[in-house]
């Protein structure tokens, strides 16, 4: 059952980004962008990901599609004008470069393992494991739940949480001053 | 590690070689929305589907090893998102500004002459010399009167909508 929901939500995704990407109108690009993002919001959940699953929705689904309808809507461009940028630029590179990281990441997909690395006690080299192995850990230690995602960056990832902070301040500086006429 | 030790395994209910098939698929498709497409405003779109795609991956492999990590770099990816999405959509309005296009072949140099009806963003003291020679009737009532009338090319209706 779990296994055919994520082949449902995984075809709907990738439905959506294609349609997403061909739409001649920006305002339907984000709309089918927006389904994209539960599709894969929904696998989150398959892979017992709740903690990324809800903020998917609440951050890209919710925020930075609100912030992409309403730069849309403001620029509010006339048929005309997307017309004019409908037909493609360069199409015989991008499908050329699609295919070539496709048919390589495709290999290397295929090939995956996973090396643990020398046995930290005898310092031995150890097999290498199935990257995507048939059985994988379970349990309430390793479901990304907010409680054990928090943990982590409330611990080993403090520094990281802080410095994002000061990133964010950046980008709401930059955003503003982009958009001044004047600074004055 | 430790965290895989504590656990028990179990049969994985997501096909998680097919998920990354996935992932890849989509930062494809991203790659030729970014690559093909003319509306500035689809390529960042598409360079959210591309940054999604990553996301897709970084869960996948949290999932295969048993490592909360991948999620957290997820929680990262997503910030960093949020500020790029704010930070581009703001370079596209000032674009379109300058421009009034939102086609990326239309802004495929750095400078331009011809900046259209409206100014470019201007920084403080600009303008000031520039504006003196027309006399304006409150000339000697000092500097912030004199700035609160330099804005020439602006109108007063841009003026209203930006503040």
């Amino acid at each position: 059952m779990t296994t055919a929901l994520f082949y449902v939500f995984g075809a709907t995704a990738l439905a959506a980004a294609l349609l997403a990407v061909t739409r001649k109108n920006a305002v339907a690009s984000a709309i089918w962008l927006i389904v994209m993002f539960f599709g894969l919001a929904a696998n989150y959940v398959l892979m017992e990901a709740w903690f990324v699953a809800v903020v998917q929705v609440l951050v890209y689904a919710g925020a930075i599609m609100v912030l992409f309808l309403f730069v849309i809507m403001l620029l509010d461009l006339r048929t005309e004008v997307l017309e004019s940028t409908a037909a493609p630029r360069l199409p015989a590179v991008g499908v050329i470069a699609a295919l070539l990281f496709l048919v390589g990441g495709g290999i290397a997909v295929h090939s995956a393992s996973l090396d643990p690395g020398p046995d930290p006690q005898t310092g031995e080299a150890r097999q290498a494991a199935a990257l995507f192995p048939d059985e994988v850990a379970t349990g309430p230690e390793i479901e990304g739940t907010a409680e054990n995602i928090g943990g982590e960056i409330f611990g080993k990832w403090i520094l990281a949480f802080e410095v994002t902070s000061v990133l964010l301040l950046g980008a709401i500086l930059g955003a503003v001053i982009l958009t001044k006429r004047r600074l004055t | 590690m430790n965290l895989l030790l504590a656990a028990t395994t179990a049969p994985s209910p997501v096909p998680l070689q097919h998920a990354l098939y996935l992932a890849l698929a989509l930062f494809a498709v991203g790659l030729v929305g970014v690559t093909c497409r003319r509306n500035i405003l689809i390529v960042l779109l598409s360079v959210e589907i591309m940054l999604n795609s990553a996301n897709l991956a970084l869960v996948t492999f949290s999932r295969a090893t048993g490592n909360l990590d991948g999620q957290v770099f997820v929680f990262f990816a997503m910030v960093v998102a949020a500020a790029e999405v704010a930070v581009g959509l703001a370079i596209v309005i000032a674009v379109y500004r300058l421009r009034q296009s939102t086609d990326i072949d239309d802004a495929d140099e750095l400078a331009e002459v011809d900046y259209g009806p409206v100014a470019p963003l201007a920084l403080e003291g600009e303008d000031h010399h520039h504006h003196d020679d027309h006399g304006h009737d409150d000339h000697g009532h000092g500097e912030d009167t004199e700035a609160a009338h330099a804005p020439a090319p602006v109108s007063a209706a841009d003026d209203a909508g930006e503040e």
